[in-house]
């Protein structure tokens, strides 16, 4: 199939499931469930995405909450709302977003992906549509913190500052 | 003196203790002041590493890891920004960008503003980006 196809994913659609994808998957509306391509997945800035992600290029301005593993480049934008474990080739996160997880980045993470991609850390929340009529209004009906809370929280500073030294 | 030069050496900005982390007015063109919350000494002057280091480092402007340095820190604080073209280790607590580049390695916790990291660099350790609330 041609690297220029692309697989799209509108703003009123919810889908669940595993997809398999080359070329250019866009997300706008919202997916649960799994994501491989040999090409990019880009999650657009209205989309919701609990899932994990395996792909050359993921670029997120969206929600996403899940594992990733960018071959080549993680890129997160200034809008983007991101929890979970990322293993990447480069990693950009844009000032303005939100992440939190564990990072793996460089040639050799990327090499070591695949076991942990297949053990996926945590169980991804499942997607509830709100209203059948606005399919792209969704809530989060087992996730204890939607995307957003868990950052609201006021930064602690690390054990290591607490010292008296410096 | 000039107008504009007057206004610039009165002119204030708002600055962030990296030991305690709550902010405070510093005039603009000040390189280092006392904290008026922790009494400790903050230093705006970039921090530049070329050789070996260990232990923390701390400071209100850049802290940058040139390439071949070698730190086995307990902790980088930073005001502006991290840079790393070396071998690192430790946690990084940055208000500003932290950057490896490709030819840097960092092992370590990060919490920062923003966070890029090149290919050929490498980044293991938990990351938190976020907008951090000044105290
Ligand atoms: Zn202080």
């Amino acid at each position: 199939m041609s690297d220029h196809a692309e697989t799209v994913l509108g703003p009123e659609s919810v889908f669940k499931g595993e997809l398999r994808a080359t070329g250019v998957c866009r997300i706008l509306g919202a997916f649960e469930g799994s994501i491989r391509g040999a090409g990019d997945v880009h999650v657009a800035s209205n989309g919701i995405c609990a899932a994990t992600i395996e792909a050359d290029r993921v670029v997120i301005d969206g929600s996403h909450t899940g594992d990733i593993v960018a071959r080549e480049r993680l890129q997160l934008g200034p809008k983007a709302q991101v929890r979970g474990d990322v293993v990447a080739g480069a990693i950009s996160v844009a000032e303005g977003a939100t992440f939190l997880g564990r990072v793996g980045v460089g040639p050799e993470a990327v090499a070591q992906a695949r076991p942990m991609a297949a053990a996926s850390s945590q169980p991804l929340p499942e997607i509830k549509i709100v209203n059948p009529k606005t399919p792209g209004k969704v809530e989060w009906a087992n996730e204890p913190a939607p995307p957003g809370d868990w950052m609201s929280q006021p930064l602690k500073a690390p054990t290591w500052m607490k010292g008296s030294e410096g | 003196m000039l107008a504009f030069a007057q206004d610039y050496l009165q002119a204030d900005r708002t600055a962030d203790c990296p030991h305690c982390r709550k902010a405070f007015r510093v005039g603009t063109v000040a390189r280092s002041t006392m904290c008026p919350h922790c009494y400790r000494g903050v230093s705006f002057d970039d921090v530049v590493i070329k050789g070996e280091c260990s232990g923390k480092v701390c400071s209100g402007g850049r802290v940058v890891f040139r390439r071949g340095s070698r730190a086995r820190t307990r902790g980088i604080t930073a005001g502006e920004g991290v840079e790393v073209h070396g071998d690192v280790e430790g946690a990084v607590l940055c208000r500003g960008p932290v950057v490896v580049s490709s030819d840097g390695s960092l092992r370590g916790d990060v919490e920062a503003a923003s966070l890029h990291v090149e290919a050929g660099g490498s980044l293991y350790g938990a990351v938190k980006i976020a907008a951090m609330a000044r105290q």
